[in-house]
């Protein structure tokens, strides 16, 4: 049977694999994975700035490589490894050295963007732990900052990646 | 309420679609049609959605073309090592779409099926010659590009039909293909036009034997003029030459006005960048730095 | 960062780069938004929108649409005029109703709002509405509205009895279509043009443009008992208590506004809209809680920035000494009042620009269109005024031979000079501002070479001066704890400014405790005293103020209780680092703390109020215009490719005064905001009206800069007074006006494009190169 079952609601029933946990979740077919993180996880780092995939505030990362939350539909989020901006510190708490970077920086004003900048440059740094400014601004354009925090985020992170570089 | 279809094969699919007719939407990377979703302006009673297809996700290399999976995103083709030993202009074809995200979902079926002018792809696969490979009710069917995009968002596929692969011959040894994507307004803009042209040289390394010139994101579907090309056979591709080809795509193209320039505007970025892609193709074919 | 004035003594916070606030939450996804907030049993509201500019509605049927499954209610003009609520608000004129009663007068305007147990369910219940119009001419730019013949937007001009702004001036009758108009009267403006060696005469032009805040605007009300609670993303809480009062005829004491963090809001959430909106959609299910999130393309619909058309007619000497200016603006201010009697006044003293001119003469108009209400938008009118100042300005150096250096050098303002509105100038660095501008762009250095045979490279400068709203109201209060801990009580929102940082960094120095040691409250009416906005540059000045003079307050407490307990006069008592000491005997001391408990106080509460006085005269524009100026500059380097017109900035150096910095980092992420948000205004931003309809509402046909669009370094220029005495500048618009300018500036020099209308386009560019 190749048609998913939906409750009286008209909602399947989707597991999604997030920040390491098998998740279970009633949505309709229609529903992105934005809405369910924010709706049916209460997990808010991903939010709504768009709903085109302009601004990539929505963004996490789908098996390692950023995507816009507000375009996937839930469904097609199924069998994938979900990482959100909750899931980024260590499990004991302590923040990722992009995290820290962002704030020794300030690379930030409302924050609304921040984790979606984040998220972004974590995938930039795990496919290329060397980039050049030249890369990392190109790999950034498109999350947009509407404060205009570029400058500070650009340090941020080029520092992240002399420290995760080891320096 | 809407209904989720996961077929696992390509009949499945088809199945499906047939029967919802024009109720049912694929959907694959699901860009595109999630904006339509949600802003009502499509209300399908189900989603047939293609991710779980068998042999439509990869690159291959075929008797001298690639052959590439519907499934095969945007990211993957302007990473494939396959790709960019082949085509490298298309890998940075692909490159130039919309940002990093976008990139990593949208697929190639999508962005064929989608028929937006606004588009990179497209150009190159024109310039390319490439084919879409269609399976239907009716079984499968080869479609050259040309015959493919019909206008805006307009293709030739039935309601019942899906892309499953995208030919793409590879040109003869010594091509070089460069595609020039311009931008009015933000860095991240989709293009204003876009220009995919392809130089082989002859023996001497000097006279064009074959230029191909495609333009995008100026018209409902991107245009190309064989009449044109065939100017720049067997001459040298000198200033004289490059101008009579642009003038000449700038003379036939009817171009459209949008947010990002007037029809008269695309009309001189016509002459311009075409001028542009030929110059820097033949100097890439040249061996010279552009 | 330069200084003028020697420092003095350290302050403990103050001026540091200290670690922003809630840094964790901000990059753990963990920062609180309005838009993350739920209330138990809450409904759900979508809004049906005018597809009509400009019509009268001739039938609307919500019966089928009521009648749906989870449907609980809909809200339609009808309603309003039922009575129980105020049918129309806004925050000057109440002229908007809450939806539209008999006729629409923007596309996008709210019809009715449908109220269901799930968005889903409303979604569908908005596209069973049934809508019928009958159409009306529309009028897009202020030009086509105030022609001879065009059809009145607006019957009447409603008032308000009372005038919720102490700035305001207001002169409705000035012709159709108008609703405000400021007048500024200086000197004898036509013996300044009969003395005028030469006299230019030149119309500029910008669009309606948008915020886009990445957080839209979002608001949840629930009414029980008489007592209404909005939770909500208003950037000022106070103003939306106002009206959301009003339009519940409630006292305010009944109305609580809460909010958290703002994700952004560039003055498009210091009025509010959204709320007296949810708060008509809860009392119409019965006072139920009811959630309503704006989509982007809702955005469009909801508030935008004043388009202008500004003529300027300037006399000057031979030598380019302004001697006359005459400015008559019309702002287009889309179909409704909001906050536009304001604006208008603000971009229209501030016309004459940063500049000497001994004879002005200022009209400035409101005009009603049939768009998008325009309201509040950061640089608050100045950013089109100085369009228009900026670009003459290298037109005239332009025509009289001079360095557009040094004709701005010749006329700008300094200490002691009278500005436009008579008002004495004083703390004004502009020639300082644009001398370091100049310099550091390389402003005598020949031109680097283009990157190709076909582009061409200029430098262009510009400055502005814009003031602060005057007179204005900041409060605040200090609750010292039995642990010595503080709770700082302010009502300004942290909009991405920095103020839950900077203001703590201000309380931790004027009470002498440590910085952790001070919690800031977020904003909550029923318990964080008045503000009056946060918008204007103003907060870090004023509320900084305030929290100064509350936590004087607070020492004034401790030290009478200290002088009880130790039984020492106050004059002998020290009170510094977290504890009073008597002087000369620093072993007899207690520490906050110990003061309380030993007092029986509970807490101490100190509260402060911090204001500023001025106004203008109604009839010559003349008085106290701002209380101080942020005062700006900036200079930019373009390559204009020929063949393209595209224009890429590849160098901008940007200077302000900041009198005093709080947080050098969060000073220069002002700067560095406005140099970004600039480059938006100059090369892309412009809502575009298709016959009244927006023809580009998201953010793929309306475009902000991103990365790439900003050059990789932005030089900024922070001056600021160290010497002790330095007033507090406000920083967050006074770079955006600049840019634009600076950049058409450059593109003029370096290909003779004079672009008049913004953006820059490409096309523009082509055009004028071409000479077409």
């Amino acid at each position: 049977m190749i048609e998913r079952a939906v409750d009286e609601d008209g909602k399947l029933t989707l597991t999604l694999h997030v920040n390491g946990r098998s998740r279970r979740v009633k949505a309709r077919a229609h529903h992105t994975l934005l809405q369910v993180l924010r709706d049916n996880l209460q997990l808010f780092g991903a939010r709504e700035g768009c709903g085109v995939g302009m601004c990539g505030s929505c963004t996490v990362l789908l098996d390692e490589k950023p995507v816009s939350s507000c375009l996937l539909l839930a469904p097609l989020a199924e069998g994938k490894d979900i990482l959100t901006i909750e899931g980024l510190a260590s499990p004991g708490g302590e923040l990722h050295a992009i995290q820290q970077a962002y704030i020794d920086h300030t690379a930030f004003q409302c924050s609304y963007c921040t984790p979606g900048f984040i998220l972004t440059t974590w995938a930039l740094l795990h496919e290329k732990p060397r980039a050049t400014p030249e890369e990392a601004r190109e790999y950034l354009s498109g999350n947009l900052c509407r404060c205009g925090s570029y400058v500070k985020i650009m340090e941020a992170v080029m520092d992240a990646r002399d420290r995760l570089a080891g320096g | 309420m809407i209904a989720f279809l996961q077929p696992r094969s390509i009949d499945e699919a088809v199945a499906a679609l047939d029967h919802y007719g024009e109720d049912a939407r694929p959907v694959a990377g699901s860009t595109a049609l999630t904006i339509l979703l949600r802003q009502g302006l499509v209300q399908p009673k189900a989603l047939v959605s293609l991710a779980g297809l068998p042999d439509m996700s990869s690159v291959q290399q075929e008797n001298a073309a690639l052959r590439i999976g519907a499934l095969v995103t945007h990211r993957a083709i302007e990473t494939s090592p396959l790709v960019r030993e082949a085509l490298p202009a298309l890998a940075d074809t692909f490159a130039r779409v919309a940002n990093v995200r976008v990139r990593n979902a949208a697929t190639v079926g999508g962005v064929l099926a989608e028929a937006d002018y606004a588009s990179d792809p497209p150009t190159a696969f024109l310039a390319l010659d490439a084919v879409v490979e269609v399976a239907g009710p009716a079984g499968v069917r080869s479609i050259p590009i040309g015959d493919f995009t019909r206008g805006f968002y307009e293709t030739a596929l039935t309601s019942s039909e899906i892309v499953t692969h995208l030919r793409v011959p590879i040109p003869s040894d010594g091509t070089a293909g460069v595609y020039e994507k311009f931008v009015t307004r933000s860095s991240e803009d989709r293009p204003c036009i876009g220009v995919f042209a392809a130089v082989r040289l002859g023996e001497d390394h000097k006279s064009c034997a074959e230029l191909r010139v495609a333009v995008g994101a100026a018209s409902e579907v991107p245009q190309r003029f064989k009449d044109i090309e065939t100017l720049a056979s067997g001459n040298y591709l000198d200033d004289d030459v490059i101008r009579t080809v642009a003038d000449g795509y700038a003379d036939r193209i009817e171009t459209l006005s949008d947010l990002r320039g007037s029809a008269w505007y695309r009309t001189e970025m016509v002459r311009v960048w075409v001028r542009r892609a030929v110059e820097r193709a033949r100097n890439v074919a040249m061996g010279i730095q552009s | 960062m330069r200084a003028i004035g020697s420092p003095v003594a350290d302050t403990r916070f103050v001026g540091r780069r200290v670690p922003p606030s809630e840094g964790q939450q901000r990059t753990s996804g963990r920062l609180k938004f309005a838009i993350d907030h739920s209330v138990p049993g809450m409904l759900h509201a979508r809004v049906l929108r005018s597809t009509a500019a400009h019509a009268r509605i001739t039938r609307l049927d919500a019966s089928t649409a009521e009648r749906m499954p989870g449907v609980i209610g809909i809200l339609t003009g009808a309603d309003l005029l039922r009575g129980g609520i105020k049918p129309t608000y806004g925050p000057v004129l109440p002229d908007r109703p809450l939806v539209a009663i008999d006729k629409v007068r923007f596309a996008g305007e709210p019809v009715a709002v449908v109220v269901a147990d799930d968005v889903d369910t409303a979604d569908e219940a908005v596209r069973l509405i049934d809508v019928e119009y009958e159409l009306l001419p529309v009028y897009v730019d202020p030009e086509a509205a105030t022609a001879p013949g065009a059809v009145l937007i607006h019957d009447t001009v409603r008032r308000r009895e009372l005038i919720t702004y102490p700035d305001l001036i207001l002169n409705t009758d000035a012709g159709p279509n108008i609703f405000n108009h400021f007048k500024l009267r200086k000197g004898d403006v036509d013996a300044g043009f009969r003395q005028a060696d030469r006299v230019f005469e030149h119309t500029y032009r910008t669009p309606q443009q948008q915020h886009v805040s990445l957080e839209p605007h979002v608001a949840i009300c629930e009414i029980r008992d008489g007592r209404a609670t909005v939770w909500s993303s208003a950037s000022s809480p106070f103003t939306a208590r106002f009206q959301v009062a009003e339009t519940l005829r409630l006292p305010q004491s009944r109305v609580r506004v809460v909010t958290w963090h703002i994700g952004g809001a560039f003055g498009g959430k210091t009025y509010p809209r959204i709320e007296p909106l949810i708060a008509a959609v809860s009392w119409r299910v019965g006072g139920r809680p009811v959630r309503l999130e704006f989509s982007r393309a809702e955005e469009f619909y909801t508030i935008a920035r004043h388009s202008s058309v500004v003529s300027i007619r300037t006399g000057v000497r031979h030598d380019g000494t302004l001697v006359a200016r005459q400015v008559r603006i019309l702002w287009g201010a889309g179909a409704y009042a909001d906050i536009s009697p304001r604006t208008i006044k603000n971009g229209g003293w501030a016309a004459i620009g940063p500049y000497c001119v001994p004879n002005a003469w200022i009209d400035s108009y409101a005009v009603y269109t049939n768009t998008t209400p325009a309201g509040g938008f950061r640089g608050y009118g100045v950013p089109q005024v100085c369009w228009a100042y900026e670009r003459q300005m290298d037109e005239i150096a332009s025509a009289l031979g001079l360095d557009p250096l040094e004709l701005r050098l010749r006329n700008v303002v300094h200490e002691g000079d009278s500005f436009s509105t008579g008002q004495t100038m004083r703390d004004v660095h502009v020639e300082d501002l644009l001398r370091s501008v100049a310099q550091r762009i390389g402003w005598q250095r020949p031109l680097p070479a283009p990157s190709h045979a076909r582009a061409v490279r200029g430098r262009g400068i510009a400055t502005t001066v814009k003031g602060t709203v005057t007179p204005s109201t900041s409060t605040a209060s200090i609750k010292l704890n039995e642990d010595g801990s503080v709770n700082l009580l302010v009502s300004t929102t942290d909009i991405g400014q920095g103020s839950r940082t900077v203001l703590a960094q201000i309380a931790a120095d004027a009470l002498d405790v440590p910085l952790e040691s001070i919690s800031v409250a977020y904003p909550d009416t029923d318990l964080t005293p008045w503000d009056q906005t946060t918008s204007s540059s103003r907060s870090t000045a004023m509320m900084g103020g305030a929290v100064r003079t509350a936590a004087e307050s607070v020492r004034r407490q401790l030290v009478e209780i200290a002088s009880r307990l130790l039984e020492v006069g106050a004059a002998d008592l020290n009170i510094e680092n977290g504890s009073v000491s008597v002087s000369g005997a620093p072993a007899r001391r207690l520490r906050y703390a110990e003061l309380i408990r030993q007092s029986r106080s509970g807490n101490i509460l100190g509260h402060g109020t911090h204001a500023t006085e001025g106004g203008l005269d109604p009839e010559t524009g003349q008085g106290i215009a701002s209380h101080h100026f942020a005062q700006s500059a900036c200079a930019a380097e373009v390559e204009v490719d020929l063949d393209t017109g595209r224009v890429h900035v590849a160098d901008l150096a940007m200077a302000a005064y900041a009198g005093k910095v709080v947080h050098p980092t969060y000073a220069e992420l002002q700067v560095e905001g406005n140099a970004a948000f600039g480059i938006g205004q100059a090369l892309m931003e412009e809502m575009v009206f298709d016959g009244g309809q927006v023809a580009n509402a998201n953010l793929g046909e309306y475009m902000i800069p991103s990365l790439l669009d900003v050059p990789p370094r932005v030089e900024v220029d922070l001056l600021e007074d160290r010497s002790g005495d330095g007033q507090i500048h406000g920083l967050g618009e006074g770079g955006a006006p600049v840019v634009p300018p600076a950049i058409a500036n450059a593109v003029s020099a370096a290909c003779g494009a004079a672009i008049d209308t913004l953006p820059i386009t490409p096309e523009r560019v082509l055009r004028a190169v071409r000479g077409l």
